[in-house]
């Protein structure tokens, strides 16, 4: 019976001294600031802009492209400095123009039935889709804020003296939360890619810069 | 077994018991042994009969109704030197004590077969008559200091008056005096003055003692004459 | 292994169990109890306060960023040049916190800042919302927060512009405050630790008086002490023990005295009786000489009858006497009247008075003194030898021996001896070895009288002994042993020696 009766304090005494090591080693390990996982929180900030939007390519992308303007802008002076082609800068960072370099001048008429034409001094049938989405949503771009907005109805047409190009819209611009627009047939309306899809961006590594 | 006494067979014996068949009992014996025995049964009755009768022997129980035995023994004591035997029931220090205090010259202890008590008895009669007494040519009379001892006469004075010294006492004086500076042992004493031998009781010795310091002393307390050897005895002297 | 180690170190065992006794046991217990409620409750608030102030510091420099953006120079370049991309970390940077901008590969110069840029947390800015991260490197924390700028279109809709911003914010106050909520916690630990330690010796304290109190007073009760009581205090359990520990003392102390009275009035009893024995016997012993004498002239009969009853007032008067000694041994009323006395002779004076002196063998060296009772020695010798001469055989020799303490007195017979199972009972009162002998022969007391009256015998802390044993060469031996100088008496009452040790 004594026996047990040294056996036992010992044995409790060892166990407090363990889960006292413990909680004394759990407390110290989880001191202080720990480094987290990425955390996510509200969207985006949008930061302002100013400037006169053109819409170049950008490895088969279209891709915006700012340029400092002195207001007041019109669209055909914008889109007069679209035709004109990316700056040696732009050029530099891989923009380039599917437009050929005598498309102008360009002349733009509106109305609100048929949405906004586009007159090129050009043959419009023989340019690539994305030529023709340069200009679509370069138009789109710099169309005056504040106006009737209704995008499925803001169409562009792009003509020219062989005639003219379906009117379209711009996914660039449709599909929020999208740095360029997919590539899409020219039939039908704007099409978004589902939202899961989230193209990579295509970046410099910084050891080329 | 009656013994060489000087003294008559026909002794008287004043015995003062209270208990009716003890009385009966030794008066019986010692009658048978000679003695005239005179029984009463309290101590008034006994110092009544003192006064108008003589006796040569006391023998008296302490436990006593009325006056108690201490009492009696004193009164017997301060009347003169009768000698007095005690009868105790127990040998208990106090009763022992206070009655050779109170004068006694021995004791013995009930029961007490008859022939014990009459050898006391002729002890302490030889010691009251003549056997103290010392025929022969050497002086009869001795001083040592103021104490002038007369062996013949059977008289100690002190300066000139006599002291009345009770026969056990008187027994001891002579005893020590006989070998002045020479220590005696309470057991040689006590078979000496009172025929005990080493059966006896050595506080007798020293209740005899202090009883002839206070009378031939001039104080008690540093003794001269009777003087106290630790852890031997008894010594006569020396001056 | 372990029963060895219990066997063999009993007293470090003892030592153990009063280490680990209730006090440590309730240290322990409180300790842990405030530890692990402290540690709990502390470590929870800790991490729950930590989350928040981090929470909101990131919340902070998070919404600091993003009105900061919303409220940038316009952006006029797009692609924005170096220059551009400087001019946007610089204005987003403060002394605080460094900022880098980024565009598909270019950068505002800042390189520590995209050293910590990781791949999750630039996939997770791509997705298009405000992420942040803590870090920390070489014990200093810190927060990347990074976010897309994005650009809103004439049409209302957003779009990404391609630019980044990452800013990495220092957490060195957070970090401070968590430091401080920790110490906090840790000295909270403390405290209550002390606290609990205080309690449980304070716990400890309140049960163990009354165990170490009550542990005593058993003890001091075990010793005799039977008038011990416990101080009631308070009525919890210890207080029902100490309670119950008083009435038990007080009733043991109730029965202890009713025994020891019932022990004194028997003895008194005895001692009565024996008194008022002798009143009668003492009428009877005055006359048993007369009958003596008578016995032969008594015609027939009447003879024989008159020696008889003489014979047996005698040994009746011898029995009275000896139970009125022994009375006086038990109530401690028994005195030493003590003289100087030289042993041989007085040895020799008991044989002559009994008529020994030629039938005994003495061997009595002159010259030996000692401070004792004559008469009591002369009881216990006469005893001795009378029981040699009469159950011995001869030679029945007396020896004194002289030792520088003690006298020593052998009396041996060369009889049968004593029989083994006889022997520790010899000195019993009433005992009779052998229940066929006669009455007639003493009163049974005679040995227990003598052992009682060496006893007394005593100097300081030596006492007198008398010890019977058998002769290897044949026969009893009776040593009587008495110290040479004695002094007082045997004390009375509860002090006297146990029969069983001789």
């Amino acid at each position: 019976m004594t026996r047990f009766r040294r056996r036992v304090p010992l044995r409790s005494v060892t166990l407090t001294s363990l889960v006292a090591v413990a909680l004394l080693s759990t407390l110290v390990a989880g001191c202080g600031v720990r480094p987290s996982v990425v955390i996510s929180g509200n969207p985006a900030p949008v930061g302002p802009v100013r400037g006169v939007g053109l819409f170049f390519v950008a490895e088969d992308r279209l891709a915006l492209v700012l340029r400092p303007s002195t207001p007041p802008d019109s669209v055909a002076s914008t889109l007069a400095l679209l035709l004109a082609g990316p700056s040696p800068t732009e050029r530099e960072q891989g923009y380039r123009t599917e437009l050929p370099a005598d498309a102008g001048p360009a002349t733009v008429t509106r109305s609100d039935r048929s949405g906004t034409t586009v007159r090129l001094g050009t043959d419009v049938t023989g340019l690539s889709a994305a030529a023709v989405d340069q200009i679509v949503c370069t138009v789109r771009y710099a169309l005056p804020v504040g106006g009737p907005v209704d995008r499925s109805f803001i169409t562009v047409t792009v003509t020219g003296p062989d005639g003219s190009r379906e009117s379209r819209g711009c996914a660039a611009m449709d599909c929020p939360d999208q740095t360029e627009a997919v590539p899409q047939d020219l039939s039908g309306p704007v099409r978004c890619p589902p939202p899961g899809l989230r193209p990579a961006i295509p970046w410099i590594t910084p050891s080329d810069n | 077994m009656s013994g060489n006494a000087i003294v008559g067979d026909m002794s008287r014996v004043l015995l003062i018991e209270d208990h009716q068949t003890v009385r009966e009992g030794l008066q019986l014996a010692l009658t048978r042994q000679g003695h005239t025995v005179d029984a009463v049964p309290t101590g008034e009755q006994g110092l009544a009969r003192l006064a108008t009768d003589s006796a040569d022997v006391v023998v008296l129980d302490l436990m006593l109704p009325g006056m108690d035995g201490f009492e009696v023994c004193r009164r017997i004591r301060s009347a003169g030197d009768l000698p007095i035997i005690m009868l105790t029931a127990r040998n208990d220090d106090i009763d022992v004590v206070a009655g050779l205090e109170a004068g006694a010259d021995d004791y013995v202890v009930k029961p007490v077969q008859a022939r014990v008590l009459e050898a006391r008895i002729r002890a302490v009669l030889r010691r009251a008559g003549g056997d103290s007494r010392r025929p022969g040519p050497e002086p009869a009379v001795e001083r040592y200091g103021a104490l002038t001892i007369d062996r013949s006469a059977l008289v100690v004075s002190k300066a000139g008056a006599p002291i009345g010294l009770a026969p056990t006492e008187l027994r001891l004086l002579l005893e020590l005096s006989s070998a002045p500076g020479r220590v005696l042992s309470r057991q040689q004493l006590l078979e000496a003055v009172w025929e005990h031998g080493y059966l006896g009781d050595s506080r007798l010795v020293d209740a005899c003692v202090q009883r002839l310091r206070a009378k031939i002393e001039d104080e008690s307390a540093s003794p001269v004459y009777v003087q106290t050897v630790r852890g031997f005895g008894y010594r006569f002297g020396p001056l | 292994m372990s029963r060895a180690r219990f066997v063999t170190r009993p007293v470090l065992l003892d030592r153990l169990r009063w280490r680990v006794g209730l006090r440590v046991r309730l240290l322990l217990a409180f300790a842990s109890l405030g530890l692990t409620t402290t540690a709990v409750v502390a470590g929870v608030s800790y991490v729950h306060a930590r989350n928040v102030i981090l929470q909101q510091a990131q919340d902070a420099a998070v919404l600091t960023l993003t009105e900061q953006i919303a409220q940038l120079t316009p952006i006029r370049n797009l692609p924005p040049s170096q220059a551009d991309l400087d001019a946007i970390a610089a204005e987003l940077s403060d002394h605080d916190d460094a900022v880098i901008a980024t565009y598909q590969g270019y950068s505002s110069s800042r390189d520590q800042v995209s050293a910590v840029l990781t791949p999750e947390l630039r996939t997770a800015v791509a997705g298009g919302r405000v992420v942040w991260q803590r870090q920390a490197t070489q014990g200093f924390p810190y927060l990347v927060i990074g976010t897309q700028v994005m650009l809103s279109q004439p049409d209302g809709t957003r779009r990404p512009s391609g630019l980044e911003v990452y800013r990495l914010h220092g957490l060195h106050a957070e970090q401070a405050s968590i430091d401080q909520l920790a110490m906090a916690a840790w000295l909270t630990g403390g405290l209550s630790l002390v606290l609990a330690v205080l309690l449980a010796l304070l716990a400890a304290r309140g049960v163990l008086r009354p165990v170490r109190d009550l542990g005593r007073a058993a003890r001091r009760l075990g010793e005799g002490d039977l008038s011990t009581r416990l101080a009631v205090r308070g009525s919890d359990e210890l207080a029902g023990v100490a309670r119950t520990f008083n009435h038990t003392a007080e009733r043991l102390e109730r029965q202890v005295g009713e025994l020891r009275r019932m022990e004194a009035d028997a003895r008194r009893f005895v001692a009565d009786v024996s008194h008022e024995l002798r009143t009668p016997l003492a009428a009877m012993t005055a006359v048993t000489d007369v009958l003596d004498e008578e016995a032969p002239r008594l015609p027939g009969d009447a003879g024989r009858a008159a020696r008889l009853v003489s014979q047996e007032t005698q040994n009746l008067t011898r029995l009275v006497n000896d139970l009125i000694e022994v009375t006086r041994f038990d109530s401690g009323t028994a005195a030493l009247t003590l003289d100087e006395v030289d042993v041989a002779a007085a040895v020799r004076a008991t044989l002559r008075a009994r008529g020994w002196a030629e039938r005994v063998v003495a061997d009595l060296p002159p010259g030996v003194l000692a401070r004792l009772d004559p008469r009591r020695l002369d009881v216990i010798v006469a005893n001795l030898v009378g029981n040699a001469l009469r159950h011995g055989a001869p030679p029945v020799s007396v020896r004194l021996g002289a030792e520088p303490d003690w006298i020593v007195l052998s009396i041996g017979d060369r009889g049968p001896g004593l029989d083994p199972s006889v022997l520790p009972h010899v000195f019993d009162r009433f005992y009779k070895a052998d229940s066929a002998r006669s009455r007639s022969e003493g009163s049974g007391l005679g040995l227990a009288i003598a052992w009682e009256n060496a006893r007394l015998h005593r100097a300081g802390a030596r006492w007198g002994s008398l010890v019977a044993a058998n002769d290897p060469a044949g026969g009893a031996v009776f040593t009587l042993r008495l110290p040479r100088r004695c002094g007082d008496p045997a004390p009375p009452g509860g002090d006297r020696p146990e029969r069983g040790r001789r």
